[in-house]
């Protein structure tokens, strides 16, 4: 059975990348994989790196998830979001991350 | 049980790594295996040689992996980006014995392989 992987992304810059990096191989290598923004991780929405989050579905990650709080706090708009983004409330997060057999960040 | 284990913080926070090293150290006590330690983000900076000032109050990765002969990874892109490597010098001589360099590919296996992974 293919093994799920939830990847936490709570940091912009670098570690923002790498997580990237990190979950697109994942991926490459056959794990199922769904990307969770946080916080400053959420920012990969408006910078330039943007374009390579356009891109996971070419790794078949196509789940991510943004926590409710963090489209609040950043001032995004759910409109704004490219489609394959989905909003997630904090009370939902435990569950989402259940469904999972790893969790990474 | 088999563990991967994921190194992502930057060394200064010796609570981490203290815990890091107690999980590591448990899990080889309790019979357990590690698959792989991966050293990732600002954690790369574990496998180079330091400042002998500011090694005191490090775990001693490279014992750790010759007393169990442990695989300590390094990621190669993330030491580039920090300038712990270079391009024409991928296994310098600043580089810890017991730590190797490669690619991200191998966490994706270790985490395939592995029953539970953990991450600091």
């Amino acid at each position: 059975m293919t093994k799920t992987v939830l990847y936490q992304i709570s940091h912009d810059g670098i570690l923002a990348e790498e997580a990237l990096d990190s979950a697109m191989t994942l991926a490459a290598f056959g794990l199922e994989v769904a990307i969770l923004l946080q916080d400053q991780g959420a920012r990969l929405l408006t910078e330039p790196v943007n374009g390579r989050l356009k891109a996971l579905p070419l790794y078949d990650i196509d789940t991510v998830w943004i926590e409710a709080s963090t489209l609040t706090a950043l001032g995004l708009k759910k409109a704004a979001l490219p489609a394959f983004v989905q909003v997630i409330d904090t009370a939902r997060l435990a569950s989402l991350a259940a469904h999972h057999d790893v969790l990474l960040h | 049980m088999r563990l991967a284990l994921q190194l992502n913080h930057d060394p200064i926070d010796t609570e981490l790594g203290n815990r890091a090293w107690q999980c590591a150290q448990t899990a080889l006590t309790e019979g357990h295996e590690l698959v792989r330690i991966f050293f990732y983000h600002h954690a790369v900076s574990y496998a180079f040689s330091h400042d002998p000032n500011h090694t005191a109050f490090r775990p001693n990765w490279s014992e750790l992996a010759r007393a169990h002969d442990l695989d300590l990874v390094v990621c190669v892109s993330a030491a580039l980006r920090r300038g712990w490597l270079n391009e024409a010098q991928l296994s310098p001589a600043h580089l810890l014995p017991g730590f190797r360099v490669a690619g991200l590919g191998l966490w994706a296996e270790a985490v395939v392989l592995a029953d539970r992974v953990k991450v600091f």
